[in-house]
């Protein structure tokens, strides 16, 4: 077994993980990741066979490479089907397994990558495929730091200052985002044997597991080419915007997690600053996106 | 909820006029007094090869399947998403019809499924994806040319739709022809540009949509080229590619290839798809 650390977690897993090492282990960790027989059928009140949500557990099975059991927000059994292997079972536990960890255990858990600038946390949300981890890896060129890749858990502490909790993760990127960002050098391994989606290591080894949060951008695909636009949002809309941006939304609601959800991100905004970044992704407007960002958030 | 389901698939190879048959379906069922905006098409389409959808029924970031992982769980997400489904549900692919590993259309059985597919002679293909790519002739001509076996196993970015259309033009053309898993109805873009009324009533009968003459002249009428070209102009059209180097609604023709293709690119096209070109009366 080995120890990670990812969204303020401890995580103690058999799987192998791309996750940064914990640094000391103190205590007990705050999650096991083990193997164990994990039974079929689900026989849920979702109408989606592939999952269900009870009191206490969450059955999450991706036919045909694996099922988790996620219990007591603190347990991941999981059992690969057919000939799948672990590998192939480790980014299926990085998302919807982790989500449903980090809703059982009532934490804000945003659909962001984020980045650190000057010491604070900037997190980048937006639905799959809008361009969140490209626009990263274009900000990590221009002065940033990578802070996470794909999950964002806000926690506030004792004044009520919300904390970005790093997913632990490199920057995950598609072939054709690693080849128009020159990013070849430091391209790792695929996420899973197969696929065009590789692992790449960020400029520095280590990066900070935690800053104060000081901006939420939300990004928008513009569907005609235009220039790209920067707007703060008001409270109201950001409220509706931060809602639509929570990880695994569908989880968080049979978890019935929703109502404390809002009560998190409103109390969080008080404290930051939250920006809409409309954009037409095209490689080519990249470096001029990322600069009328940065404007804002220096 | 089967009662009085019924799921069109509306096939083509991409560029020859699947979006065209569409706004001809929602002019002929959902139009008023106006076209029906080209950019909130009101025809009922279950969205069984939306990514986005598909990821939030199931909970499984799909990006992270292979191609044939996708194939192998499509026809079970297509099912549970047409248990919801009543009436009329037109969904548009560009899918080549398929089995996956297990032996099923990744399309899934359902009785009530039917298939309009649409075909345009292959050269004019060619040279509407060189615009709606933003790609040279010469690409656009390997791509209508590609077998199966030549293209990339699996995506290299996000998309977010599943249909993909994974073989050549004459491949994916037999693919949904000579399948025998659900009724299919054969259109050519041609016969639809010069008897728009009697194609498109064919495909009405086929799909034993009980409406008037009327209804359909109208709905031929506000399909119309140039409709659809002043709507692309005056709001655009979201399904136009970032890439694409001319208005998504270009030119509408039929044979323009002869004068835009070299000698040959037309031959080129000609060697490899022979014998369909010559049997759906191309050649």
């Amino acid at each position: 077994m080995s120890i990670y650390l990812a969204c303020g977690l401890l995580i103690d897993s058999e799987l192998k993980l791309p996750l940064a090492p914990a640094p000391v282990l103190t205590g007990n960790a705050d999650v096991r990741v083990f193997r164990d027989a994990v039974p079929l059928p689900f026989h849920g009140a979702s109408d989606c066979a592939n999952w269900e949500v009870t009191d206490r557990q969450v059955l999450f099975r991706v036919a045909g490479i694996v099922r988790f059991v996620i219990s007591a927000a603190r347990e991941v059994r999981f059992e690969l089907e057919g000939r799948a292997n672990d590998a192939d079972a480790i980014p299926f536990l990085l998302s919807t397994a982790l989500g449903a960890l980090l809703h059982q255990r009532k934490l804000l858990a945003l659909h962001a990558g984020a980045v650190s600038l000057n010491g604070q946390a900037i997190a980048l949300c937006g639905p799959a495929g809008v361009g969140k981890s490209t626009l990263i890896a274009s900000l990590c060129a221009s002065g940033c730091e990578l802070l996470g890749d794909d999950v964002s858990v806000i926690q506030r502490d004792a004044s009520g200052r919300p904390w970005l909790l790093s997913d632990g993760r490199h920057h995950q990127l598609w072939a054709d985002s690693i080849e128009q960002l020159h990013l070849t050098e430091r391209q790792g391994p695929p996420i899973r044997e197969g696929l065009r989606k590789f692992h790449v290591a960020p400029a520095k080894a280590t990066y900070p597991a935690s800053l104060p949060l000081k901006t939420i951008v939300l990004l928008r695909g513009l569907s005609q080419p235009a220039r790209s636009r920067v707007c703060p949002l008001q409270p109201a809309d950001a409220m509706a915007a931060l809602m639509r941006t929570i990880f695994c939304p569908s989880l968080a609601t049979s978890l019935k997690c929703d109502g404390l959800l809002f009560t998190q991100i409103a109390a969080t905004l008080p404290w930051v600053q939250v920006l809409c970044l409309d954009r037409h992704s095209r490689f080519q407007n990249l470096t001029n996106d990322v600069q009328r960002l940065l404007e804002h958030l220096q | 909820m089967t009662g009085n389901r019924q799921i069109v698939w509306l096939a083509s190879y991409p560029k020859s006029g699947n979006t065209w048959l569409r706004l001809l379906l929602a002019n002929l069922l959902y139009a008023d007094e106006q076209p029906v905006n080209i950019n909130d098409l009101p025809l009922p389409e279950p969205r069984v090869v939306s990514r986005a959808t598909m990821d939030r029924m199931t909970l499984i970031d799909s990006s992270l399947l292979l191609r044939h992982e996708v194939d192998l769980l499509r026809p079970d997400w297509t099912r549970r998403m047409l248990a919801q489904q009543s009436g009329h549900g037109f969904v548009k692919t560009h899918d080549n019809y398929r089995l996956n590993h297990d032996n099923e259309p990744i399309f899934g059985r359902d009785r009530t499924m039917r298939a309009l597919y649409v075909v345009r002679d292959p050269r004019d293909v060619a040279v509407s994806l060189t615009h709606h790519y933003g790609c040279t002739l010469d690409k656009g001509v390997m791509y209508l040319n590609e077998s199966s076996a030549s293209i990339g196993p699996q995506i290299k970015r996000y998309v977010n739709r599943f249909d993909d259309v994974l073989c050549n033009w004459t491949e994916h053309a037999r693919s949904w022809l000579e399948q025998t898993d659900m009724p299919v109805h054969l259109l050519r873009y041609e016969d639809l540009l010069a008897e728009p009324v009697s194609t498109f009533t064919a495909a009405i009968d086929f799909l034993d949509l009980q409406v008037t003459p009327e209804a359909v002249a109208r709905a031929v009428r506000f399909s119309a080229f140039d409709q659809l070209q002043q709507q692309e102009r005056d709001t655009g059209f979201r399904e136009r590619l970032k890439s694409s180097t001319a208005p998504f609604f270009r030119a509408g023709r039929a044979g323009a290839w002869s004068g835009v293709l070299s000698a040959e690119q037309a031959r080129r096209i000609v060697d490899a798809h022979h014998p369909l070109m010559e049997q759906l009366g191309y050649l």
